[in-house]
């Protein structure tokens, strides 16, 4: 009897676990329009090929709704775009094939949902570099999560100039740059971009000031 | 067309899942038989490990039947960076997890904890669905362990580093889910060898793309863990385990450092309660934290100090 009770709920749960099952991802540095698209433009739709006017096969890769007729979304697997470059069968011999990061690249695309994004990362320039134009807006992105007036988790509040001063400017970069000694910042994710944490050191190396 | 596809791939997905299951009641039902046929002279090892973790991995071993432990796990800081200011990193607790496991028959768990990293709720079971016999007839125990947990930071932390606004968020992103097979086997009374394959697998990734070969993050992982007890008098054991994650993302890359998580320990037997003090470069408890993210290595003192302390509460006549 118990045996059977145990079966059940095993069952239940495997429907549960697979029907609650998906896949999606975010990753701030694959923009269709700006990494995506060149790709497929010098790689596949070059004269002759899988462009608008010799329509190789039928196929045209020189825009989003060409390039989405052999993509599924968020299964590479499944998107002959993909299955067809990774394992080499196109650009036929002769022709410059894809470097393994532009592979990895498509992938990456697709994992996300293949959207037709254009304006995707965050502009950083580390010109701008004074509090409220290039400090606060990184991080209110990436720590105030955590570190804001709702949490403020180790007595940390970043929404405020503040609250920002209050923290030794070495544990703040040592947090963000991943030195040993201080807690590798943000926690369980990949670090700030370099000309994020350069934007951060450079108004550091200023003084820290409100401006 | 590519909806057709998707569904092929889940129903596939989930049969897969349906003939391991039935493989397994099928398996339990030879043993069961053989068992009566055997009369009761049979002999299951018992006692491969003395907790239902060695270290950071899953051990054979599931609670006792209608026992209701509750179990308070603590993973401090980095040992070696933090000696003297931090105090061997004790001031700098990583993860501490509140959990109870209760034994639904003797085979059977389920447990139900939190952990303070990424405010994980995780809700699993533990079936060992075949147990080593003494005469080494059946010379493994094998158990299924599976768990789900839910990532419940607010959405501000969750979606931290999510620059395009038109991003949907769903509420299936925050779910995560272990599966893993557990092999043991008891060698001598002294010393007892577990192997775990392992799947992870994430709703939801973020994170920038490994800088040098531009691959990203996976939603599924795969590891492998092995394990093993070593008893050296009747009441102290030292213990090892070691878990190797298959991904490209995370081998050399500079912005994302991940470091296999290996621990060792030593086991306290004492009267009833089973102690046990260990280090470890994890900094997360569960394997739905530690699979993912381990950016501290031995070499550079990431090695942190980690306790478990658990009281038993008998709820059986």
């Amino acid at each position: 009897m118990l045996k059977k009770s145990v079966g059940i709920l095993i069952i239940i749960c495997t429907l549960l676990y697979s029907n609650s099952c998906t896949k999606d991802a975010y990753y701030p540095d694959v923009c269709f329009q700006n990494d995506i698209l060149p790709i497929f433009l010098t790689k596949c739709a070059t004269s002759g090929c899988h462009n608008s006017k010799d329509h190789a096969k039928r196929i045209d890769l020189t825009n989003y709704d060409g390039i989405m007729r052999h993509v599924s979304p968020h299964y590479p697997a499944f998107s002959s775009a993909y299955t067809q470059i990774s394992s080499g069968e196109m650009p036929p011999e002769g022709y410059s094939a894809l470097t393994e990061k532009e592979i990895n690249l498509v992938k990456a695309w697709i994992n996300m949902g293949a959207t037709n994004s254009s304006a995707c990362s965050a502009p950083c320039d580390t010109a701008i570099h004074t509090f409220s134009g290039g400090v606060q807006p990184i991080l209110d992105m990436y720590c105030k999560g955590c570190h804001g007036d709702q949490v403020a988790k180790g007595g940390i509040n970043f929404s405020s100039y503040a609250g920002v001063n209050s923290i030794k400017s070495s544990r703040l970069l040592g947090s963000i740059k991943h030195l040993t000694g201080v807690l590798p910042m943000p926690e369980g994710a990949s670090a700030l971009s370099e000309c994020q944490i350069n934007t951060i050191e450079k108004w550091v190396n200023e003084g820290s000031l409100n401006n | 067309m590519v909806a057709i596809q998707k569904k092929v791939f889940e129903i596939s997905l989930l049969s897969f899942f349906l003939v391991i299951l039935s493989f397994y009641a099928h398996a339990q039902d030879d043993l069961l038989q053989m068992a009566q046929e055997a009369g009761k002279t049979k002999d299951y090892v018992f006692a491969t490990f003395k907790d239902t973790r060695i270290v950071n991995l899953q051990s054979i071993e599931t609670t006792k039947k209608n026992s209701l432990d509750f179990l308070v796990q603590h993973r401090f800081g980095n040992a070696g960076v933090d000696a003297f200011h931090g105090l061997l990193g004790l001031d700098a607790s990583r993860d501490i997890r509140i959990a109870f496991n209760y034994g639904l028959t003797g085979n059977f768990d389920i447990n139900l904890g939190r952990s303070k990293m990424n405010e994980l709720v995780d809700l699993g079971f533990k079936w060992r669905f075949l147990s080593q016999t003494a005469d080494f007839k059946m010379p493994v125990s094998v158990a299924l362990y599976m768990n789900c947990g839910l990532n419940a930071q607010s959405d501000a932390s969750f979606y931290s580093g999510v620059t395009d606004n038109t991003f949907s968020k769903r509420f299936v992103h925050r779910f995560d889910y272990v599966t893993q097979l557990i092999v043991a086997s008891k060698i001598n009374s002294k010393l007892s060898l577990e192997l775990i394959p392992s799947i992870y697998h994430r709703n939801f990734v973020k994170g920038a793309l490994n800088p040098n070969t531009n691959v990203a993050d996976e939603n599924e992982l795969l590891s492998i863990g092995g394990g093993f007890r070593y008893k050296l008098t009747k009441r102290f054991a030292i213990l090892a385990d070691y878990m190797y994650t298959f991904s490209a993302y995370r081998k050399d890359n500079p912005i994302f450092p991940y470091y296999h998580p290996l621990s060792v320990g030593i086991e306290i037997e004492t009267g009833g309660h089973v102690f046990h003090l260990y280090l470890s470069n994890s900094g997360g408890i569960m394997e739905n934290n530690f699979i993912p993210n381990s950016p501290d290595s031995w070499g550079n003192g990431g090695y942190k100090l980690g306790f478990s302390i658990s009281r038993s509460f008998w709820l059986g006549n």
